[in-house]
């Protein structure tokens, strides 16, 4: 129990940016944790050690060009490598992203409540994320650069696919 | 195949544009489609198919046809919007029939070459499509 504390309250530190209190923000990051139906040893697991199946999956059927039938670029193994990275610097207790790849062979990862509640951030060689999401009748898009951490922009993105 | 039709030159709002979807990674669990179905290639044209005057037996054989191009392809289905929500997206659906293979093939146009701008509205055409399995 004490560790799961401590990984949320990780996670709820670095989404500072939200602007709620701590015991606002605890809460809710419990809530998002229900929603994914995470179990307390299942909290455990890295975020890497869940999604990477669906990465190494998606990989595989996107390594020729054309794999979409519309002649999509194929996905490079250094793309999956900075996908990878995007992964591991995911705070623990983030909602797991579903895997995909677009035609100019970038990786991508969605965050989805609805379709007007989804976010998807494209991984690009270069350590570029580009990002577009829709909240109800609002939207954002825009690209950051990660390197070493994931930046907040998108933290706090993540966090509004849930928010109440 | 399909058949006598010619498409105007100006499309009109309520045509029905098929997008073939030929990866189960389109497709979410709840039957949506995802953005990537709308994301364009790299000569910015993305292919569907005016399908409001076909018959369903006509779609899909387009569709198998499309299929059939794809190293192991399997037509999954096909996601439908109208050249209404195209043109709510600032883009436009242009004619390019295709002789002898598909003829009432039609190009979107208008992206940006801006990834991000062409993520938005790829998740905007997305979220109008109906998903319609094989």
């Amino acid at each position: 129990m004490i560790k799961e504390m401590t990984a949320t309250v990780a996670l709820v530190s670095s989404l500072g940016t939200i602007g709620y209190s701590d015991s606002a923000k605890y809460v809710y990051f419990q809530k998002i944790n229900s929603y994914n139906e995470l179990q307390i040893p299942e909290f455990y697991f890295s975020l890497l050690k869940r999604v990477k199946p669906e990465l190494d999956a998606v990989a595989h059927e996107t390594a020729e060009a054309g794999w979409d039938g519309y002649g999509a670029l194929p996905v490079h193994t250094g793309t999956v490598e900075q996908a990878q990275s995007f992964l591991e610097l995911l705070p623990n207790g983030t909602p797991y992203p579903s895997v995909g790849a677009e035609p100019d062979g970038q990786i991508t990862f969605e965050w989805y409540k609805s379709s007007r509640r989804t976010l998807s951030i494209s991984v690009s060689p270069t350590g570029e994320l580009h990002y577009a999401a829709l909240f109800g009748l609002n939207k954002a898009y825009g690209t950051e650069t990660f390197y070493r951490d994931v930046p907040e922009k998108i933290l706090e993105l993540i966090g509004r696919v849930y928010s109440l | 195949m399909s058949s006598q039709s010619q498409l105007p030159s100006l499309i009109p709002d309520q045509e029905i544009l098929s997008r073939f979807v030929l990866t189960k990674n389109w497709i979410r669990s709840d039957n949506s489609i995802r953005h990537h179905a709308f994301m364009p290639p790299a000569d910015l044209n993305l292919s569907v198919t005016a399908s409001t005057k076909l018959s369903e037996e006509n779609i899909w054989q387009i569709g198998l046809d499309v299929a059939q191009k794809r190293p192991n392809g399997e037509l999954k289905g096909r996601a439908d919007i109208t050249a209404l929500n195209v043109r709510s997206q600032e883009l436009e659906a242009v004619p390019d029939p295709i002789p002898d293979t598909n003829i009432h093939h039609v190009h979107i146009i208008g992206w940006s070459a801006e990834k991000p701008l062409q993520k938005i509205k790829a998740l905007e055409l997305a979220d109008a499509a109906h998903f319609v399995p094989s």
